[in-house]
């Protein structure tokens, strides 16, 4: 039929948002007019339908288990585009860093000259520690990871020094 | 009639005081003082008790804390007893004052081959001399290394390092 309201228009009169003028041309148009009649009957039955589904109920432990699903998410994206921001940071200080070494390598930005060698770590100790103790006395040497020496005397009844660790090496 | 060799009556004054002033100052110069070798410094803690995390003097250096803490030390505070330095002959004993009468003598030697070290002979004495620990080793200039004196509860740390004395100033 010709004439017939565009289907926002019969949209808008189901559900009466229609100005009063129009409202009974709309309803005359209907009462004609198979195609709209069954349109309007079209959204009635949706309308029906989706007020017949009622939204299941959500108990608050399920709310807050979502909530949390989703933050986790979040955190993890995140967490993700930091790391992709690190990446790309580190990746261009790495090449940064690539790029002088090669042009130090060659001679381009610095020229070559001797560098003095830096001069060997004395170890605390060069010689054996020769120890001698009175007589009721014991001694050891102990060294300490970084070299550092420490000679402990105590005397043969029991007394012992107190460490959380292992002593060293006992000569 | 001048004469020459003889003084001017107006002059003896002046002649004779400069003869006191060259009698008093290079006649009787001071003696240099002997030279030292070898600076030796003995650094003195007391530890007592036992913690997890130790509690420090802030007195007590930090190269000795952290050679304490090196050698897992664990007593549980460490106050600062004293820091004695003295100037040492190579070859020649210096006596250094512990807690409860016991002394530290050292006798530093030169190492011709290797003059960036210094031998060091200790020797602990109890209050009548008699010897607790006697050690000898050889260690680099300016480096410390640690005596722990054991004594129940608690122990006596000594810090020594030898270092070389001060260029003595140009003489004039």
């Amino acid at each position: 039929m010709k004439n017939c309201p565009p289907e926002e228009k019969l949209s808008a009169y189901f559900d009466g948002e229609v100005p009063a003028v129009e409202l009974a041309a709309i309803e005359a148009h209907l009462g004609l007019c198979k195609a709209c009649s069954d349109e309007v009957a079209a959204f009635r039955e949706l309308d029906r339908l989706a007020g017949a589904a009622a939204a299941p109920a959500v108990a608050a432990e399920e709310w807050d288990a979502a909530w949390c699903a989703i933050e986790s998410r979040v955190e993890a994206a995140q967490r993700r585009a930091h790391a992709r921001v690190w990446h790309r940071r580190v990746a261009w200080v790495a090449a940064a860093a690539a790029c002088l070494a090669l042009a130090i390598g060659t001679g381009i930005v610095l020229p070559s000259r001797p560098t003095a060698k830096a001069p060997p770590v004395e170890r605390m100790v060069v010689e054996e520690c020769a120890i001698e103790t009175g007589p009721g006395y014991n001694a050891m040497v102990s060294y300490s990871p970084e070299g550092d020496v420490m000679i402990t005397v105590s005397a043969a009844a029991a007394e012992e020094a107190p460490s959380d660790g292992p002593s060293g090496k006992v000569l | 009639m001048v004469r020459a060799g003889r003084f001017s009556k107006p002059s003896l004054p002046l002649i004779a005081a400069l003869w006191f002033w060259g009698a008093a100052s290079g006649g009787t110069e001071p003696e240099a003082p002997a030279a030292r070798d070898v600076e030796i410094q003995v650094v003195v803690v007391r530890a007592k008790g036992r913690a997890e995390k130790p509690k420090y003097d802030p007195a007590v250096p930090k190269e000795l804390q952290r050679q304490i803490e090196a050698n897992n030390l664990a007593y549980g505070e460490y106050q600062f007893v004293g820091v004695q330095r003295k100037g040492a002959s190579f070859g020649k004993d210096t006596s250094f004052t512990l807690p409860e009468n016991e002394s530290l003598v050292i006798r530093a030697s030169g190492q011709d081959e290797r003059p960036n070290l210094v031998g060091i002979s200790c020797r602990i004495l109890d209050s009548h001399e008699a010897l607790i620990l006697g050690n000898q080793l050889k260690v680099p200039y300016n480096r410390m290394f640690l005596i722990q004196r054991v004594r129940a509860p608690g122990a006596i740390i000594m810090g020594v390092s030898a270092h070389k004395p001060p260029a003595a100033p140009p003489k004039p």
